[in-house]
């Protein structure tokens, strides 16, 4: 007869990531194919590990250089991130991608500048529900006004020091 | 006008980002020397990024020219083959305007600036075409071994007349200031 003490048994995870499911079997392991029990649940750490693991954070900078340096921090420290290469293209990632939570932008680009995009996003894409952090050279209290206005959430003037804003970055994009 | 004492004041807040934004590694020694205008017997390197510092009451040209040479490549690109030089000089450019920006802002709130652009530096002959009331040229030595040109073009609306006091970078700069 077979005890049944925790040392004989052993659990089995299985997951199924599409529905966020965890089955758990529990086994006998001296003998095989023997299943003392069996459950299916709702893995919610692993649902809110993957919806954060999904939040895209969006760099939006004319300059290749800034782009590769922000983008590049950001992914070497486990952030999904997209880029774009002014405020028009920006816009339409926005529009097509809805893991982007977070918006790091420049403000003085061609074709759209960072705060008329910001002031789009407001407008057009009410309902979005992704945080701006404007990252530029520009440190007048105007324009510093104008993004407040438009529900910009932050300002850095640049150089990027990814170090000092990553854990914010991090909550602000989760 | 331009008085004697806001023309100073450009200048030293020039050399003062020049030697905080130009050097690809803090630290690098950045010689500054101004020299009479470029021409067409001592012309400046051949390419050149541009940047404008407005406000209400001038229009501040920037003008970043350097050379494609190899000692130039070497110190700021190095061996990142995906890299762009112009790029990556325009985003020092670019630096280096903000830093102006950020020490002009005191005086002038109403400051903004253009986003960087990349021209032939023989388009600084046409420079008198703006009738600037100040030019300004400089030849750097960055770290040793690259030499760049600056040329400063101010063009005033309206008397200008200030004193900067020159700090040192913002303490706060690369840090987020949320709202």
């Amino acid at each position: 007869m077979l005890d049944d003490s925790p040392a004989h048994a052993e659990a089995l995870k299985f997951f199924f990531d599409e529905h966020n499911l965890m089955a758990l079997k529990v086994r006998d392991s001296r003998r095989l194919g023997t299943v003392l029990s069996t459950s299916i649940c709702f893995d919610t750490t692993r649902r809110r590990r993957k919806e954060i693991g999904m939040a895209k954070i969006l760099v939006v900078d004319d300059s290749s250089t800034v782009r590769d340096e922000v983008a590049g921090f950001l992914s070497k420290n486990g952030l999904d991130v997209a880029t774009a290469i002014d405020g028009k293209d920006g816009l339409t990632k926005l529009k097509t991608d809805s893991n982007i939570r977070l918006i790091v932008s420049d403000v003085n680009m061609p074709n759209m500048d960072g705060l008329t995009m910001v002031e789009k996003i407001r407008g057009e894409l009410a309902n979005k529900t992704v945080n701006v952090i404007m990252l530029t050279t520009e440190s007048s209290p105007a324009m510093k006004e104008r993004g407040k206005a438009a529900g910009v959430k932050g300002w850095i003037v640049k150089p990027f020091k990814g170090d000092a804003v990553l854990e914010t970055f991090r909550k602000l994009a989760g | 006008m331009i008085t004697d004492q806001a023309k100073q004041s450009i200048a030293d807040i020039f050399c003062h980002a020049a030697r905080a934004r130009l050097p690809a590694a803090p630290g690098d020694a950045c010689e500054i020397t101004a020299v009479p205008m470029w021409n067409r017997d001592r012309p400046a390197a051949p390419c050149a990024m541009v940047l404008t510092i407005s406000s209400i009451g001038f229009r501040l040209l920037f003008v970043l020219h350097f050379s494609k040479d190899e000692a130039t490549r070497a110190y700021y690109v190095g061996d990142d083959t995906t890299r762009s030089l112009p790029e990556t000089l325009m985003e020092l450019g670019n630096l280096c305007c903000g830093y102006m920006n950020q020490q002009l802002v005191n005086d002038f709130p109403d400051l903004g600036m253009s986003t960087p652009y990349e021209l032939h530096s023989a388009c600084v002959e046409y420079l008198d075409e703006l009738r600037p009331d100040q030019v300004w040229t400089y030849e750097l030595t960055i770290g040793g071994a690259v030499r760049l040109g600056v040329t400063l073009c101010l063009c005033a609306q309206a008397p200008l007349d200030f004193r900067a006091e020159l700090a040192t970078a913002d303490e706060r700069e690369g840090e987020l200031e949320l709202f």
